[in-house]
């Protein structure tokens, strides 16, 4: 393979020995990628700027023996996102963020609109209001999960297909979710004994408008913060259903320290 | 073969940056040498963790608490160094540019890795500046991101307190570690410290 350029946001840093990390980028061009590179620690490196967590970096990298890793020769530092790291609480987000990004993708694949959707994300994090930073990060996962093909369905019951008018909620305003069905059930569907997530009217709906609209509008939907945190659980179990991991994602953890999604007192 | 040597092989294998060959080779020589060099290693180890623990104040590794520089009087205690890990204190104590006193944090807030502020001793350095006379703080964490959400975070506490706080200057390689910048190096990012 000959020597390829392209810009990437850094998703992961491992000391690999004293002078080399191996990073893992996702990149414009060629999806997720692990690169090799040498000689970090030294003042004036082939990588300026540096190579840290959440920078986006125009990178050049060549692929060397048969391995699975390639070698990082040289880059710039094109943003930082600093304002990440003006509260613990969006650090922490931003983090979640590209940690599911890393856990869900497993290996090189292109894909622009999931590239966007990273860059449209760490942006946005840096000036979002703290009170909507969850659910940002929800809408984030939504949208990620749909782009990569998990694509739970919103639209219409799983099992018997209803949808728009004919889709009724119960009397007391709820519907249901099956992750291992991938998607809504109507309550005469949902009747039975297994055990399905429920939903209100007003969670369905925030969560069709946010796979609808832009990231930079999801400010604007607004979502009672119980509901928020609703809809978070019912991703998390999708997702544990559907990957294997979920809850334990370690910068979910950390949240769950910070206090971020509880009540605020 | 034999079970005791795949044991110490193994055992090395754990060890950070050692991989299987090299565990293989160190196993083989720890087989080689005498039996009393053999106790010696084997002594050491279990000296460092019977006898080394953290100084209450400061919680750098130490035998004695509180530490060497913590009970040096004729260090300069209105000025805190906080800094990543025990490694980090010998960095900068190597410069011998420094005469204050320092808190060892034990690491640094990473989401990615679950560490939130109460792994952390924030707490214990905020106990410290409540305590009258300290003038200036100095961050002295990495210049990583990591350690600059951490740096960030630790001005953020400790600016209400109306204490003065500063960051070691750019200057060390973003992305680069204290304990592999050059003696000179460090200093000059200590020296040309920052308010934040
Ligand atoms: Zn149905
Ligand atoms: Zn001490």
């Amino acid at each position: 393979m000959s020597i390829k350029k392209t810009e990437g946001i850094i998703l992961k840093k491992i000391k690999w020995s004293e002078t080399s990390n191996i990073v893992t980028l996702y990149s414009k061009d060629f999806g997720k990628l692990k690169l090799l590179a040498k000689g970090v620690q030294r003042l004036k490196s082939s990588f300026s700027g540096g190579l840290e967590l959440f920078g986006l970096i125009d990178f050049v990298f060549y692929k060397r023996g048969k391995k699975n890793l390639y070698i990082l020769s040289s880059s710039d530092l094109v943003s930082s996102y600093p304002l990440i790291f003006s509260s613990v609480e969006r650090y922490g987000v931003a983090s979640a963020g590209i940690e599911l990004l890393d856990k869900l993708l497993a290996g090189e694949e292109k894909n622009e609109d999931i590239y966007s959707l990273l860059v449209d994300f760490l942006s946005k994090v840096q000036d979002l209001d703290k009170k909507n930073l969850e659910k940002f990060l929800w809408a984030y996962s939504l949208k990620l999960l749909s782009l990569l093909g998990y694509k739970p369905r919103f639209d219409e019951c799983v099992k018997c297909g209803k949808r728009g008018k004919s889709l009724k909620a119960t009397s007391s305003g709820f519907l249901f979710f099956s992750s291992d069905l991938g998607g809504i059930v109507c309550p005469t569907c949902a009747k039975g004994d297994k055990l399905y997530f429920r939903l209100t009217r007003s969670q369905l709906n925030w969560i069709r408008r946010v796979l609808d609209s832009s990231l930079d509008r999801i400010e604007k939907l607004e979502l009672e913060k119980r509901e928020v945190k609703n809809i978070g659980d019912l991703i998390l179990d999708f997702l544990s259903y559907h990957t294997g991991f979920g809850k334990e994602l370690k910068s979910l953890e950390f949240l769950k320290k910070i206090s971020l999604g509880k009540e605020e007192s | 073969m034999a079970d005791s040597i795949d044991r110490l092989i193994e055992e090395f294998n754990k060890l950070p940056g050692i991989g299987k060959k090299t565990a293989q080779r160190l196993a083989f020589h720890v087989l080689r040498i005498k039996k009393e060099e053999a106790e010696n290693l084997a002594q050491a180890i279990m000296d460092v963790k019977e006898k080394i623990r953290y100084c209450s104040l400061c919680f750098n590794i130490t035998e004695k608490d509180p530490c060497k520089i913590c009970a040096d009087k004729k260090r300069d205690r209105s000025l805190i160094c906080v800094v990543e890990e025990s490694k980090d204190v010998l960095a900068v104590e190597k410069t011998g540019q420094y005469n204050g006193a320092y808190h060892v944090l034990g690491g640094v807030l990473s989401p990615l890795d679950n560490i939130g502020p109460e792994d952390l001793k924030i707490k214990e350095l905020l106990n410290r500046l409540k305590q009258k006379g300290v003038k200036e703080v100095i961050l002295a964490t990495n210049p990583s991101t990591e350690g600059e959400a951490t740096a960030i975070y630790l001005a953020k506490l400790i600016k209400p307190l109306g204490i003065k706080v500063t960051r070691i200057a750019r200057g060390l390689p973003s992305g680069g570690a204290l304990e592999y910048a050059d003696v000179n190096t460090l200093a000059n990012a200590i020296e040309g410290r920052v308010e934040f």
